[in-house]
């Protein structure tokens, strides 16, 4: 405050006054109320009001790192200052009851903050497990096609030949035992590979033990993109020579 | 008449002196912290600290001339607010409104402290790229820094013309910066 206006309102005070007033006092008042104490609090009430709510509410006080143990129980204790401070100004036996009730509740706290924190440790432990699940899943995605056989076309047949449209044919070796299988009605893997994700065109044909091929038909599938597509041919269905009978999933 | 030439003079010399305390007497905040809390335990038995803030403006050592203390009371369910300038309380009200928040923990590092961590952690640049000043200093507990709600921190506020805010939070037990953000 400038010299002026202090030398103005102390003329004024003492021409009002007798001349033993502590004008001195009036002037500091005056200049201290020119600023506000605690500006930013009251200008920021409601923001702080609303961190204050959400300090309450938040999740992160119950969980298990060993400093927010040591929060919790600091806070505990804050609890426990506040029992001993209410036992000293209140009293009383109805105060004790009262007193008796803040501390069961307080160990109810307890109880149910070390419940919370061995949830929290379960469900961290799980999450664990989902996230390396998922990321094992994730990584090993590829697109792939398996062609699997039922069947056996011909007696004679030695081998079963896989023809893709655009690529080199696939010769598939059948031995007694797998002639045996497939005519008791087992499956056989004819093919497992890495494919384009589009549709697929796979011509089949047997090979005799003459060295002499026939075609068997052929099967169309479309590969779903980061999925193992399965599809299943009826190597039996392929008279006349046709689109053989088939199934397909993914998985 | 004769009594009025004394009484100026005597009045003179207080202003100046008042106004050369408050602008080169500026201290940091626990210098004047033990003087809040006596006060305020004159008010209330349980009064706690809850709250720090400048109440004049933070030179760059971290200090000012006058620092306002907020303090709640259980008992009294009441906020009440004290300013202290060169080694006084200047003013003392209450709040005006519900404000119950954790009280700050002891050992808190002092306002001159704190802000040196503040700037080396990007406040002194961002002063001098901007013209930046700082405009706040506020010591709470977990209120600015909700992810560890048991720490006592002073977060600084940078202010510069056309530019958004800079605020610093500071561990006030460790010095360590915990957060920056601008907004």
């Amino acid at each position: 405050m400038s010299a002026i206006p202090v030398l103005l309102l102390l003329l004024a005070a003492s021409s009002t006054n007798g001349p033993g007033e502590t004008a001195t006092v009036q002037v500091e008042r005056q200049e201290l109320d020119s600023t506000e104490s605690l500006r930013f609090l009251r200008e920021n009430r409601e923001f702080l009001r609303g961190q204050l709510d959400r300090l309450r509410t938040r999740s992160e006080w119950r969980t298990s790192e060993a400093r927010e143990l040591s929060a919790h129980q600091q806070w505990l204790r804050g609890l426990d200052r506040d029992l001993d401070a209410a036992r000293d100004s209140l009293g009383g036996e109805g105060d004790g009851t009262r007193g008796r009730d803040l501390l069961h509740r307080i160990e109810a706290l307890a109880t149910i903050e070390t419940r919370l924190d061995h949830l929290d440790s379960l469900l961290t432990a799980q999450a664990g497990r989902l996230h390396a699940i998922e990321r094992d899943y994730l990584d090993r995605q590829e697109t792939a096609l398996a062609l699997l056989a039922t069947g056996l076309p011909d007696d004679e047949a030695v081998a079963i030949l896989v023809h893709h449209v655009d690529g080199d044919p696939v010769r598939v070796a059948l031995d007694d035992v797998s002639r045996e299988a497939l005519r008791r009605g087992a499956i056989a893997t004819l093919l497992h590979d890495f494919v384009e994700p589009r549709l697929h065109e796979l011509g089949l044909s047997v090979e005799r033990s003459d060295g002499s091929t026939h075609e068997l038909g052929s099967v169309r599938v479309r590969a779903v993109r980061d999925r193992l597509t399965f599809v299943q041919v009826d190597l039996e269905s392929a008279d006349p020579p046709s689109t053989l009978k088939s199934e397909a999933w993914a998985r | 008449m004769r009594m009025r030439t004394p009484l100026i003079l005597l009045i003179l010399l207080g202003t100046s002196a008042t106004g050369a305390r408050a602008d080169e007497a500026p201290v940091a905040a626990a210098d004047v912290a033990e003087l809040a809390t006596d006060a305020a335990r004159a008010w209330s038995d349980d009064a706690r600290l809850v709250y720090v803030e400048n109440d004049a403006r933070v030179g760059v050592d971290g200090r000012a001339a006058r620092w306002g203390f907020l303090f709640w009371s259980k008992t009294r369910d009441e906020a009440r607010g004290y300013s202290l300038r060169d080694g006084d309380v200047v003013e003392a009200r209450s709040l005006g409104f519900d404000f119950d928040v954790p009280p700050l923990t002891a050992g808190w590092i002092d306002s001159d402290e704190a802000l040196r961590h503040a700037d080396e952690a990007g406040g002194a640049e961002y002063r001098e790229l901007h013209a930046a000043r700082l405009r706040n200093m506020v010591l709470t507990r977990g209120l600015l820094h909700l992810d560890e709600p048991d720490r006592t921190t002073w977060t600084c506020v940078y202010d510069a013309d056309g530019q958004p805010s800079l605020w610093i939070v500071v561990d006030a037990a460790s010095g360590d910066v915990l957060r920056r953000w601008k907004g």
